[in-house]
């Protein structure tokens, strides 16, 4: 099971780990500090600078030959890699920071993307239960929306 | 008996986050394979639900390619999550094809995870519904 990161304020238990492609500046965003060992693999992730509400906010990653098929498209294990590292952020927040794990996760395939391209995730809360948490999220390249996921997390300790 | 998963050209996302090996069975299944590393983790220390769906969508694309006889492109994934894997943990998901039809393939796959003396773990049920692009 995925354990949500408080991603607005970092988890100060463990050390933010790197990832193997570098940092690049992108207007607007900040790479994120990452724990979980495969989301660094996968990474770097960047994360909106704007103020937010800490449920509905936007996240990014750059497309590169890590995350593509044998036909340079983006792989939708990537996609599902990235909706969960970023919307656990989200079920962390709506819960007051107790940990959170993924119960189900749906996405839908709607267009592509391929290496250089930009996906932008827009993550929302939808509702939220004392114990469990549903949310959505959007994924856009430019204007186009590649991918839309719902997904439900249990917040741990609660019934 | 395992063989490197048959591919038509190198596959940066499979061999990057493998590698995934195709388990022979007598009876012609579609079964793939990986072993937990550190880099699959999630900072608790259990398999990392992003693999588990990657894995998932490889068994489900993969197993959808060879029943369309073609290529072919993901429309919807759905993953419940029911159990955690841990570092070292061989994990397994045989593809189950529900329906296929001319332009679409619907199917699911159990992942389930296995340690060293320990019975089997269900970790996640994953269905799909994949569109047929080309046929080769």
């Amino acid at each position: 099971m995925t354990e949500a990161r408080n991603s607005l304020k970092g988890d100060s238990e463990r050390p933010a780990l790197p990832s193997p492609r570098p940092d690049q500046p992108l207007d607007g965003y900040a790479p994120m500090e990452l724990r979980d060992p495969f989301e660094a693999f996968m990474g770097p992730f960047y994360s909106e600078t704007a103020q937010n509400d800490g449920l509905k906010r936007k996240e990014a990653f750059i497309v590169d030959d890590r995350h593509v098929d044998a036909d340079g498209k983006l792989h939708p294990g990537m996609l599902m890699t990235f909706a969960d590292a970023i919307v656990g952020g989200t079920a962390w927040n709506s819960s007051g920071r107790r940990p959170c794990v993924t119960l189900s996760m749906q996405t839908s395939y709607t267009g592509i993307a391929r290496a250089g391209d930009l996906v932008i995730g827009h993550t929302r809360l939808t509702r939220k239960t004392r114990a469990v948490v549903f949310c959505a999220a959007d994924f856009f390249v430019g204007d186009e929306l590649i991918c839309q996921s719902t997904s439900l997390w249990k917040v741990l300790g609660e019934h | 008996m395992t063989s490197s998963i048959e591919s038509p050209r190198p596959n940066g996302f499979e061999a990057y986050v493998g590698p995934v090996t195709r388990v022979s069975d007598m009876d012609d299944t579609f079964t793939l394979s990986f072993t937990i590393e550190q880099q699959h983790l999630n900072g608790a220390d259990m398999l990392h639900g992003g693999m588990m769906m990657s894995f998932a969508s490889i068994v489900l694309a993969g197993a959808a390619r060879e029943a369309a006889g073609g290529t072919v492109e993901a429309l919807s994934v759905n993953c419940d999550f029911t159990g955690p894997g841990k570092l070292g943990d061989v994990v397994t998901a045989t593809a189950e094809i529900t329906r296929r039809t001319r332009s679409v393939v619907f199917l699911s796959c159990d992942v389930e995870a296995c340690g060293n003396n320990e019975e089997d773990r269900m970790l996640m049920a994953a269905t799909g519904v994949y569109k047929v692009a080309a046929r080769d």
